[in-house]
């Protein structure tokens, strides 16, 4: 079982307190939404937990996944990591490569998202909604256990709102653990870290 | 290995399917370059006794303003956070990047220095020399280029800082490049200052990749 | 560590003795292959052989009070409110330090050293220029340590400290370029020749201001410090290379001229050398004094939040 712990975390950017004493335990099969205004430090709370942002206090521990040789993380974060002049294939079959995921399963992850047939498109030619879904296309890739995904559904339409929201459910039930931050509730059991309700301390 | 191989592939794609930054980066060097006649006397002595120094800056130039944008797409395209957050090695990453940098920039500039230092009036049997020298300093000055790239990457108006930290770790190489040139053209034995070349190409190979992943992993957080 | 444990081993163990006669042959070794003067070697090869001699020895028979020292100096160190507190005891006894060798050393050196046989009164310059560069290239060799210390124990102590010498360091590289210039017109007949003294303390100048620029641009302060660390450690890698590269080239400037530990063989005489000894410690101890001021400063400022500071404020107040 996966699990991630939070304790006492404090964080401070440029000048402000971003949070001070958050709590929080979050296992595998569950959907956990961070909210709260804009920077309120939800980006920051998800780069601090994928490991991307160490300027932190208190104590963050992974139980039942090992971090490094294979991680099994998976950060998608608000820019899409995607190279503009690359082809949407090109991009999926590198970033599988430096994630030691299979190349087979990108043909399927394209068509997953609608995307078959954009073969030979560079990235700069489509649409923020379909750079969006080629970036969401990583989900349908197998060997990650804990998804960290930044606002994934901007840009997106109604359908694929829905879609995701179906892939994020199927992804929990089958023991993934998901922490997103969005405005948008996926599910009416998921948990929620609520940021920005800590005040700033002046003297 | 296949990592590797991925990562060649890929950055090669990436640089040649935007030719438009290449090409001012060897544009620069020959522009900058056929300047120096222009703005001094064009007298053959004169063009000689400066033609060492005129390359060897033009080619430290042409370096600097390419190497800015090196990391700079993957930082705002968020490629970079990908790089961190994977289990591989960011080590084999950054040497693609290098050695594909150094490909398309570096020797494109060796293999024009010959006929430039020619119409510097430098003479013939010194332009092996000329391009020898290059050839084993350009990496060097590519890979110091790449630690301060990503010490600046993702801060507004890196570039001037870019100069201001990587030009006096560049003086070394200039030095013994430029040196080389001129001891060649004294008629000396230059195999002793390109094996200082090569000696410094060694420390920058096996220490720089190291100092670029840290700088990499500072500028975005870590 | 009880007498019954000290009595289990022998006094001098085998691997000590053996380790002994070894080191002695490598100070015997060391002594007819390297190649600086008499006095220097002697003392530098006699001391760190009874140093290392001593810390075996110690090491063998109280290995945890060695380990004990080491781990409680590196929570003081690592600590901005111990480190507060230490230098805040420190300080007056530093001022006090630095400006009586200052003075002693800068009335001695320019009222009452003899005129240089050649140079006349002009070389007085000596006592601004010598411990300005001499304090330029120590503030960037501890500049490196910290940056070390900092991105491989991320201690923060270690950036603040590179945050603090970084102003003064590159004030003394200007001071002793600017001096070197005015002493170098009567010396040499010109302002500027391009030798490795001078180039290296130009590329030390630029170093220090890539450092202070670098930090500026970064708005968050714990980046900008691990930034700057790394910075400082290429940079201090990049002045020896600077330093024996621009030796290469043939050099106008004379050789070194003074030696700490060989006194009596140094070409400079007694009565010059003690006052410019006495300006250089006294430069040290400046610095060390402006450097504790800029680290205080920056650590009220960073600890600004905490409840320590706001102590330490109310006091003040």
């Amino acid at each position: 079982m996966i699990e991630v712990q939070a304790q006492n975390l404090f964080c401070e950017r440029d000048a402000k307190v971003l949070f001070d004493g958050l709590n929080f335990c979050a296992r595998g099969g569950e959907i956990w939404q961070v909210v709260g205004p804009n920077g309120a430090g939800k980006t920051t709370l998800l780069r601090i937990i994928a490991g991307l942002f160490q300027f932190y206090e208190g104590e963050l521990g992974w139980k039942g996944i090992e971090r490094g040789a294979n991680s099994p993380l998976l950060y998608l974060g608000h820019r899409a990591g995607l190279r503009e002049e690359l082809t949407a294939i090109e991009n999926l079959s590198w970033l599988a490569a430096l994630h030691d995921q299979s190349q087979e399963n990108i043909p399927l992850a394209l068509e997953a998202v609608g995307l078959a047939g954009y073969d030979t498109v560079a990235v700069a030619d489509m649409s923020a909604g379909q750079k969006r879904r080629v970036a969401l296309a990583r989900l349908w890739l197998p060997g990650k256990q804990v998804w960290i995904l930044d606002e994934p559904f901007t840009a997106l339409d109604k359908d694929g709102v829905a879609l995701i929201e179906q892939r994020l459910r199927e992804f929990a039930q089958e023991g993934g653990l998901v922490i997103y931050t969005s405005h948008h509730k996926v599910d009416a059991t998921s948990e929620q870290i609520m940021l920005g309700t800590f005040k700033e301390q002046k003297q | 290995m296949s990592l590797l191989l991925a990562c060649l592939r890929r950055e090669w794609l990436i640089s040649i399917r935007r030719p438009s930054e290449l090409v001012n980066a060897w544009f620069f060097f020959v522009v900058v370059v056929s300047l120096f006649p222009l703005a001094i006397a064009p007298r053959e002595e004169t063009l000689q006794s400066m033609a060492s120094g005129v390359l060897w800056v033009a080619a430290l130039l042409a370096v600097l303003l390419s190497i800015e944008s090196l990391f700079r797409d993957d930082e705002a395209s968020g490629v970079l956070e990908q790089l961190l957050v994977a289990p591989q090695e960011m080590i084999w990453v950054v040497l693609a990047k290098l050695s594909v940098h150094w490909l398309l920039i570096g020797f494109p500039l060796v293999l024009v220095s010959p006929v430039l230092a020619y119409m510097l009036q430098l003479p013939p049997e010194i332009l092996p020399a000329v391009a020898y020298s290059l050839a084993l300093g350009t990496p060097s000055l590519v890979i110091i280029g790449a630690i301060g790239a990503a010490l600046t990457v993702g801060l507004q108006r890196g570039g001037v800082l870019l100069a201001l930290l990587i030009l006096p770790l560049y003086v070394p190489v200039l030095i013994f490049g430029a040196g080389a040139i001129q001891r060649a053209m004294a008629g000396d034995d230059i195999s002793g200052v390109l094996a200082v070349l090569g000696a410094i190409l060694a420390l920058t190979l096996s220490v720089g990749p190291w100092a670029i992943v840290q700088g990499l992993k500072i500028s975005t957080g870590d | 560590m009880s007498k019954k444990q000290i009595d289990k081993q022998p006094l001098f163990p085998r691997h000590f003795l053996i380790s002994s006669v070894l080191g002695l042959l490598g100070v015997v070794l060391a002594f007819y292959i390297w190649d600086v003067p008499l006095a220097n070697k002697t003392v530098i090869l006699v001391a760190s052989y009874v140093i290392g001699w001593c810390f075996y020895f110690g090491a063998i028979h109280r290995p945890s009070w060695y380990w004990r020292t080491l781990v409680r100096w590196y929570h003081q160190l690592g600590s901005p409110q111990h480190f507060y507190r230490i230098s805040g005891w420190w300080l007056p006894w530093l001022t006090l330090i630095a400006v009586f060798l200052l003075g002693v050393g800068v009335v001695w050196g320019l009222a009452f050293s003899p005129p240089h046989y050649e140079q006349g009164n002009s070389y007085r310059i000596i006592y601004l220029h010598v411990p300005a560069a001499s304090g330029a290239l120590m503030g960037y060799m501890a500049m490196g340590f910290c940056g070390v210390v900092a991105l491989v124990w991320r201690l923060k102590m270690a950036e603040i400290m590179i945050k603090a010498i970084a102003p003064f360091g590159a004030v003394l590289a200007a001071i002793s370029l600017f001096s070197g210039a005015v002493w170098g017109k009567p010396t040499w007949g010109t302002y500027w020749v391009w030798d490795a003294r001078l180039t290296s303390m130009l590329i030390l100048f630029f170093l220090y201001l890539g450092i202070i620029a670098l930090q500026n641009a970064i708005p968050d302060p714990r980046q900008a410090g691990r930034a700057a660390s790394l910075l400082a450690i290429v940079g201090v890698v990049n002045v020896f290379i600077v330093r024996y590269s621009v030796e290469w080239w043939h050099s106008l400037h004379q050789g070194g001229s003074m030696s700490l530990f060989g006194a009596a063989k140094s070409q400079i005489h007694p009565s010059m050398l003690w006052p410019l000894l006495l300006c250089m410690f006294g430069t040290y101890f400046l610095f060390a004094v402006t450097v504790f001021i800029r680290a205080r400063t920056e650590i009220l400022w960073r600890e600004r939040r905490s409840n320590w500071v706001r102590r330490e404020v109310e006091n003040a107040i």
